[in-house]
């Protein structure tokens, strides 16, 4: 009976979620003593800990077992799980660095938030490994449980509380509606685990009617997640309403989890792409117009990122629908191969520069002034030059000008479809970065050009004399997204090692 | 003769779970809704006995409604002021939702009973013997969801603390009232 | 005994509840009510799963009822924990009132 070694390996496996849910707990039991005193200092750093422990555990995990099913098929470890853990966990990482300065310095903190935190990583970590439906389900239900609460983590701010009600009662619905898609997947395959629903919509199970409306719940409940088009409602809402750094923990972790899981459900009903199909290539095509169409007019900062986040949702899901290509010929299997590592290069850049952008807006809040629109930026880059340059860097990348991260996520998923030979696709993708070049360059007009807003010379200001957080925890993840965007703007291949996804 | 019973015992079950479920959607008293949900849960439940599992007629009662319910009672009653009864409770979708689930109705109707319905059909055994079988597969086959459920209740029991605790100044906070909701 | 009630009758009981839910949470205003609805469409889904393991003779079709039985429990209390926090903050409830967010 090899039933030990098969549990140690099983376990190994999801040794990551499992160094969340310790931290977690540790976090947890200890918060009466990190609550107040000399012990609320520690609070923060047990979280960035945390995060940062799952990544070295995910990355000297990574040297074996790869391809492998675990717990007799419920998870797998393999190059997608591992390279999206990776930009998923150092995104968490960098969240807990821009929530320690935030939540101080609004008078928010408590050392739940970092449990919460951590909780609602290992949910996504759980969804990207899945490989069983239902898994994929818990996943992403522990993934929003934080979500939920960290977007209405200001409770004495309506607008927070509103956040978090509707951010829940739309997830709530998306979930059930994903959920009823997954019973029906089970009356068509007779099992959930992925590798059953692969054979059965190669058995046709996606030309039958009950099969089509499976797919399309699927595809609708992801949909939600990553905030597409036509059900994005949530998204300008919850990212104004939340705690800005709550923003930039939700605004990543979300996309990233439901991309992850998105590509691995795609790849799997591969077989069946012409019921799936249509509708992906629709909604892409949606999101990336009316994302930078709305954004145009947004003067709300986080506002505006969560309407080019839905363009950003639509970019990423022209990566998800070259997962359709994969049995169209040698082309269309080279053309998914490339869009998945693209797409997680992608993520990688966005989660860069988007969570320093709204760890630039965190950096400039303090305890009465919540740094949101456009006008708070205004003369940055003569008042503060490290912060209002460091905006400007991240603008440039999420517009996708070159010697950014962002040109090189964009340029990988483009150049994957333009493979796969989807024309439209492509062309729409180029013509909507171009029109999103716009807001982006409208942001950095105010950075750089703009006069200065009246100079306030109280000390809680925002003006040159604000107390120096350069050396905070929001000071550093600025500086580390600053160096990775450019880094990986310049020398790519730097980090294509952890990248690289193998099929 | 027990075909007959079990098309007997269904068709009123269907009765006594649809027709609550749509007052639950159409009435104006919000509390009358809470309470309507309370026969239709019930019917859930019944046609887990009709389909003789046994264990979940037992889990829908005590969680569904000595649970859910109950706390969703608990937090109607409490909001209960702010919502005038006599005041309309729907918005202007009401046609179109009924239009859209019509045509959804159909079409699942269309797509259920074209579907090639091959089955296994097996006879489940006894009460016993299936809860043994549930038990066992939980901690084999489905350890990881199982494990990932158990903390997906921490999560949300911290989360709903967090949440709902009621907000002062941290010197105060020693003995905090939360409304503590787990299911 | 014998299987007396095809699957796929179950399947369309399943099918009238969960459509029932999404209208009701296409129309209602209060939130409570809405989450109500998400229940029913859940019992569903639920409904679905037991009749459709006790088809395939699976005992996954229970065990995915009782995960999401349990998912069902976390989500109210998270739910029902930001609707009583969000009241005292706003005094209202109400989905049409709670408008500070515009689109």
């Amino acid at each position: 009976m090899g039933a030990p070694t098969q549990a140690i390996r099983d376990l190994s496996g999801i040794l990551p979620i499992l160094v969340l849910w310790g931290v977690a707990l540790v976090i947890l039991l200890g918060a009466p003593l990190l609550r107040r005193g000399p012990g609320s200092r520690l609070a923060a750093p047990l979280g960035g800990a945390g995060a940062l422990g799952a990544l070295l555990v995910l990355l000297r995990g990574s040297s074996d077992g790869f391809g492998d099913t675990l717990f007799a098929g419920a998870a797998l470890t393999d190059t997608l799980y591992s390279s999206g853990a990776f930009v998923l966990l150092l995104g968490g990482f960098l969240s807990v660095l821009v929530a320690q300065t935030y939540l101080r310095s609004r008078d928010l903190e408590k050392p739940e938030y970092y449990a919460i935190m951590l909780l609602s990583l290992s949910g996504a970590l759980l969804m990207m490994q899945a490989n069983d439906l239902i898994v994929l389900f818990l996943g992403l239900e522990l993934m929003s449980f934080g979500l939920y609460v960290l977007a209405g983590f200001a409770r004495t701010d309506a607008k927070s509380d509103e956040a978090a009600l509707k951010y829940f009662l739309l997830g709530a619905l998306a979930s059930a509606l994903m959920l009823y898609g997954i019973m029906l997947t089970y009356g068509v395959a007779a099992s959930t685990e992925l590798s059953n629903v692969q054979s059965a919509v190669a058995r046709g199970a996606l030309k039958e009617p009950m099969g089509i409306a499976a797919a399309l719940l699927l595809v609708i409940g992801l949909c939600f997640k990553i905030a597409a088009v036509p059900f994005h409602q949530w998204s300008p809402d919850v990212y104004e309403g939340a705690p800005t750094s709550a923003t930039a923990f939700l605004a990543t972790t979300a996309k990233i989890g439901a991309i992850v899981a998105f590509l691995r459900v795609c790849d799997t009903i591969a077989g069946g792409y012409h019921t799936w199909l249509p509708a992906i290539r629709a909604i892409a095509i949606l999101s990336m117009i009316v994302g930078n169409l709305i954004a145009i007019a947004q003067t709300n900062v986080k506002r505006m990122l969560a309407y080019s986040g839905v363009a950003h949702a639509g970019y990423l899901l022209v990566a998800v629908a070259c997962m359709g290509f994969r049995l169209m010929g040698t082309k269309g299997t080279q053309a998914s191969i490339l869009a998945m590592t693209g797409a997680v290069f992608y993520l990688l850049a966005y989660a860069l520069a988007l969570i320093g952008a709204f760890g630039v807006l965190a950096y400039l809040s303090s305890r009465d002034k919540d740094a949101q629109t456009l006008n708070d930026l205004r003369g940055l880059a003569s008042s503060q030059p490290a912060v209002g340059y460091a905006m400007v860097l991240f603008m440039l990348s999420l517009a996708g000008i070159p010697a950014t991260a962002g040109f090189i996520g964009k340029w990988q998923v483009f150049y994957a479809v333009l493979t796969g030979g989807d024309v439209a696709l492509a062309v729409t993708m180029a013509l909507t970065s171009a029109m999103g070049v716009y807001y982006y360059l409208r942001v950095v007009w105010y950075i750089v050009f703009e006069e200065s807003a009246a100079p306030k010379p109280s000390p809680t200001g925002h003006g040159v004399e604000a107390r120096p957080r350069a050396m905070t925890g929001v000071g550093a993840a600025i500086t580390i997204c600053c160096i990775a965007t450019i880094g990986l703007g310049i020398l790519p291949a730097a980090i294509s090692s952890f990248l690289t996804v193998v099929r | 003769m027990t075909a007959h019973l079990g098309t007997i015992a269904f068709v009123s079950l269907t009765a006594l779970t649809i027709l609550p479920a749509i007052m639950v959607v159409s009435t104006r008293n919000l509390v009358h809704a809470g309470f309507w949900m309370l026969p239709c849960l019930i019917g859930v439940a019944g046609f887990y006995a009709l389909l003789e599992a046994h264990f979940f007629v037992v889990v829908q009662i005590l969680i569904y409604i000595g649970a859910i319910l109950v706390l969703i009672m608990f937090a109607l009653m409490l909001t209960r002021d702010v919502m005038d009864p006599k005041e309309r409770q729907t918005n202007a979708m009401g046609v179109w939702a009924g239009v859209i689930c019509g045509l959804g109705l159909l079409a699942s109707a269309h797509m259920l009973f074209r579907h090639p319905w091959v089955g296994v059909t097996s006879h489940p055994g006894d009460a016993h013997a299936q809860t043994v079988a549930l038990g066992k597969a939980l901690v084999t086959r489905y350890a990881l969801p199982f494990e990932a459920a158990s903390v997906l209740l921490l999560a949300a029991l911290i989360a709903a603390i967090v949440i709902a605790k009621s907000m002062r100044p941290p010197a105060a906070s020693v003995g905090c009232d939360g409304e503590v909701s787990g299911g | 005994m014998s299987f007396a009630v095809p699957t796929e009758h179950y399947l369309l009981l399943s099918a009238v509840l969960f459509c029932i839910g999404v209208a009701g949470v296409a129309t209602k205003r209060n939130p409570i009510v809405v989450f109500m609805c998400i229940e029913i469409m859940l019992n569903a889904a639920n409904l679905g799963f037991v009749a459709l393991g006790r088809h395939f003779g699976d005992v996954g079709g229970q065990i995915y009822t009782m995960l999401i039985i349990a998912v069902a429990a976390g989500e109210v209390a998270i739910g029902l924990a930001i609707i009583v926090s969000l009241f005292r903050t706003r005094e209202t409830i109400d989905l049409d009132e709670a408008d500070l967010l515009k689109l």
